[in-house]
């Protein structure tokens, strides 16, 4: 303990100035962090300095780039201080234990770049009305993201580099690396699937391997070894990214119902005059997107079922035939006693080309969460802020110049990952707020579907405070004049928890895929 | 007495260069041992081997009893090394580097820290940096010296340096010479000839010779021979001949296997008719020279002359 706390303080002082750096653009971090939310429920109708004048967002922005930058340089220095590649280092023939060297290290960089980013965390949380206390496991699994994605990566890096131009310089090769495999990965259609387990395999990759490296490097100085073995870490990276086994993971988390087992909703294929199947161009004009109307039955009541995947097998007369990998579809919510709803997928226009003339044999695999209603929150709109336990914090937005009493809907943002999934429905009013004499009044409901129902407790991220974004705001489409909100009316939150996820099938017979349209317009050739 | 260093059968490959090849070496407690050799012969390899700098590629190699790949830590309480091209942490100031030091050794005497303060001149409080080479050098030696390691090895120590510091250096050395082992490399001769117990040669990796200063000096001789006529080099030279040349009636070369007893006799039944034969010492830099010469050219019997088997020291 006595030689670790040694390193520390030669380190602490050789490093005085890049610690203060960094604490300084952690602190300038905070500073603007927290005006912009203040910006946001503060400021009436769009007047006002953050509204307009961009530079606080974009200060704002910057800062929080400049913080991971700050640790960069943090960790470049701290660790080339003993540097583990060449042989001609002055600690190399002293009596160094190598697990006090790098315990030396890690206590540098949990006193100086993990303690002013928690205790920045905190007072954001704080600042934007939550209790930092009763955030404390999401405020832990944000340093654990950080930690595997920049932290562990960086050191690693510095371990198997000679200096800082070295590190930059493999970090900008890394990064283009990167860039390559998301580019690759855009262009493969399995890549772009997003399952429930996120990217935990790359996290556990990057945990896993970084931290490997880096105690090959202290205890042994392989630098050869380390090096491979972090090129290999970028490799299966790629291969995460590229070749991801999506069937195998959606089945795990979407399994496949058992045989009895009563289905979250029941689907079949009903067209009739007024909901026809559609075809359009879609994906830069390289796929064709097609658009199914479905029967929806079956939803039991207090509960919800959320559309997340879809993945459609074609099978012609011919015995030819062509499967999709699992595609999104953007969180499609089935509620009980509805009736109809769509199925759309893409397909590859040359597949289109192909099946196009037939009638076919079309399996569609839903992948279906199924929500129970739970915990249900109403709130009189106040003036100010309020808080909706594992919601967020919400505000009224300011109206505009001519309607100051009243606003033009609420915002929310939630503490290090999206809310919970919620329904939001808000009561609108026609009736001005302060109308007098008072005004004849008819009720306007909104509502949205609001948050996540991943479980991680929070998101990757250097800013604790995501604002929920798309929140219902004012009414305009069927009413002359805008309904207005008005302080005291009433808002629901009604959270939703996951009760289970599986997959369910929908088998049409005798399919004929639709005339293609461009841009949802049908385009009909002249005769 | 147990070696302080010993190496069986050490190799190290870069590539296809094979700096250090099959060397067996021993040093015993109490040596100064200098290592010699020209430039590229391997000697700050074998240095950097036995401080587990580098990893062999084959054979193995003990310092104070402790498998090279295995020193590390704890086991340089008991080692001082100092090198021509080691970093030192030049931010330091000279005061705060032995201080930083000073904590990491428990046999570290502070009154022998201010007596090498003392007598190499250290200027405390000037950053690493700002100090010139000697200085530095000074430096890192009385790093090495005050927590009086069993083992002081030096990697080419006096390079670069004026003959003021040098003296203060090795003299610094000599002081704690009774209470520790030195193991040295250099070029610089006519110091390590000044106080070197012990001293190998290498060449291309290999040991060539290593034994005791006094036994290589009487080992080695220059001959010269005066004929009663000029002739040319005589046929079937012996190995143990290094640079044999003939010059009028004068033949010239270095013997490097003398002995008073039986070489002398030799050579006078060899060339009978001769006017004179004269054996003069040699200088190690000379010998140096000579083996680095003919080493351009030497044949293996040549090489099994200069080698002496057993070659511990």
């Amino acid at each position: 303990m006595k030689q670790i706390l040694h390193i520390f303080a030669k380190d602490t002082r050789r490093f005085w100035p890049e610690i203060l750096v960094s604490v300084a653009v952690t602190i300038a971090f905070v500073c603007t962090g927290s005006g912009q939310w203040l910006a946001a429920s503060s400021m009436r109708g769009g007047y006002g300095i953050f509204s307009s004048f961009p530079g606080p967002r974009l200060l704002a922005s910057a800062l929080e780039f400049l913080v991971p930058v700050s640790w960069w340089l943090l960790i470049a220095r701290v660790i080339h201080a003993e540097r583990l590649v060449g042989n001609t280092q002055f600690w190399l023939t002293r009596p160094y234990e190598w697990k006090n060297l790098l315990a030396a290290k890690l206590l540098f960089l949990l006193a100086f770049l993990y303690l002013p980013f928690f205790i920045a965390q905190c007072v954001l949380l704080a600042e934007a009305g939550f209790h930092p206390l009763s955030y404390l496991p999401g405020l832990f699994y944000n340093l654990l993201l950080i930690t595997a994605v920049l932290v562990l990566p960086l050191f690693a890096l510095a371990t198997v580099t000679t200096n800082f131009a070295r590190l930059t310089l493999t970090l900008l090769g890394v990064l283009v690396c990167i860039l390559g495999i998301a580019a690759i990965s855009s262009e493969v259609p399995s890549a772009n699937i997003a399952t429930p387990y996120g990217n935990r395999i790359s996290v556990i990759l990057l945990l896993g391997i970084c931290a490997a490296g880096i105690v090959l490097q202290y205890a042994a100085r392989k630098v050869t070894l380390a090096r491979l073995l972090l090129t290999g870490l970028l490799a299966l990276i790629a291969i995460v990214a590229l070749a991801t086994p999506d069937q195998a993971l959606m089945d795990h988390a979407y399994p496949p119902p058992a045989a009895g087992a009563i289905a979250p909703a029941q689907f079949s294929y009903n067209p009739d005059a007024d909901r026809q199947p559609s075809a359009f161009v879609a994906g830069g004009a390289k796929e064709a997107g097609i658009k199914v109307p479905i029967n929806v039955s079956g939803v039991a009541d207090g509960s919800v079922v959320v559309f997340d995947d879809i993945r459609v097998a074609i099978e012609a007369p011919d015995g030819s035939h062509w499967t999709s990998v699992w595609q999104p579809v953007y969180k499609e919510v089935f509620y009980p006693g509805q009736k109809f709803a769509d199925a759309s997928f893409s397909i590859p226009l040359a597949v289109y080309e192909k099946f196009s003339a037939m009638p076919l044999n079309m399996d569609l695999t839903l992948a279906l969460s199924q929500t129970q209603a739970g915990k249900v929150t109403r709130i009189s709109l106040p003036a100010r802020d309020f808080f909706v336990p594992d919601f967020g914090v919400c505000s009224p937005e300011a109206g505009s110049a001519d309607r100051p009493d009243e606003s033009n809907g609420i915002t929310c943002r939630s503490a290090l990952r999206l809310p919970k999934f919620t329904f939001v429905q808000i009561g609108w009013t026609t009736a001005r707020c302060n109308a007098s004499p008072v005004e004849p009044a008819e009720r306007v409901q909104t509502s949205a579907w609001k948050g996540t129902l991943d479980k991680e407790p929070a998101e990757f991220g250097i800013a604790p405070i995501m604002p929920v974004s798309g929140m219902v705001q004012n009414y305009y489409s069927a009413y002359k004049e805008p309904p207005h909100l008005c302080p005291g009316s009433s808002v629901t939150f009604t959270q939703y928890n996951l009760a289970r996820r599986t997959q369910a099938a929908i088998a049409i017979q005798g399919f004929r895929l639709p005339a293609l349209s461009h841009g949802q317009l049908q385009v009909i050739a002249n005769p | 007495m147990n070696p302080v260093i010993n190496t069986q059968n050490l190799r190290k490959r870069f590539g296809r260069t094979v700096a250090v090849d099959d060397l067996n070496l021993a040093v015993r407690e109490g040596a100064i041992y200098a290592m010699v050799g020209a430039n590229g012969a391997g000697k700050t390899t074998l240095i950097k081997l036995l401080m587990n700098i580098f990893s062999p590629t084959a054979g193995r190699a003990e310092v104070l009893g402790i498998d090279c790949r295995r020193l590390a830590g704890k086991a340089f309480n008991r080692i001082g090394y100092v090198s021509e091209n080691q970093e030192m942490p030049d931010w330091m100031t000279a005061g705060s580097m032995l201080e930083y030091y000073r904590a990491f050794y428990p046999t570290w005497d502070h009154a022998l820290e201010q007596q090498l303060v003392r007598q190499f001149d250290l200027p405390l409080k000037r950053k690493l940096k700002h100090l010139s080479r000697g200085m530095k050098m000074k430096a890192a030696f009385a790093s090495s010296l005050a927590y009086r390691p069993s083992l002081i090895v030096l990697d080419e120590p006096f390079t670069g340096l004026d003959p003021l510091v040098r003296d203060e250096l090795i003299e610094g050395l000599i002081e704690r010479a009774p209470e520790t082992t030195i193991f040295l490399s250099s070029h610089d001769l006519a110091e390590i000839e000044s106080f070197s117990s012990h001293v190998g040669y290498l060449e291309q990796g290999r040991l060539l010779f290593s034994e005791e200063m006094p036994a290589l000096s009487n080992r080695f001789r220059e001959v010269t021979v005066t004929l009663d006529r000029p002739s040319p080099l005589p046929e079937n030279i012996p190995p143990s001949w290094l640079q044999p040349q003939t010059a009028d009636c004068v033949l010239r070369f270095v013997h490097s296997d003398f002995e008073e007893d039986r070489t002398p006799r030799e050579l006078v039944e060899r060339f009978p008719t001769a006017r004179g034969i004269s054996f003069d010492p040699m200088p190690l830099r000379a010998i140096f020279l000579a083996v680095a010469k003919s080493g351009r050219c030497r044949t293996p019997s040549q090489q099994d002359s200069i080698a002496i088997k057993g070659n511990a020291a």
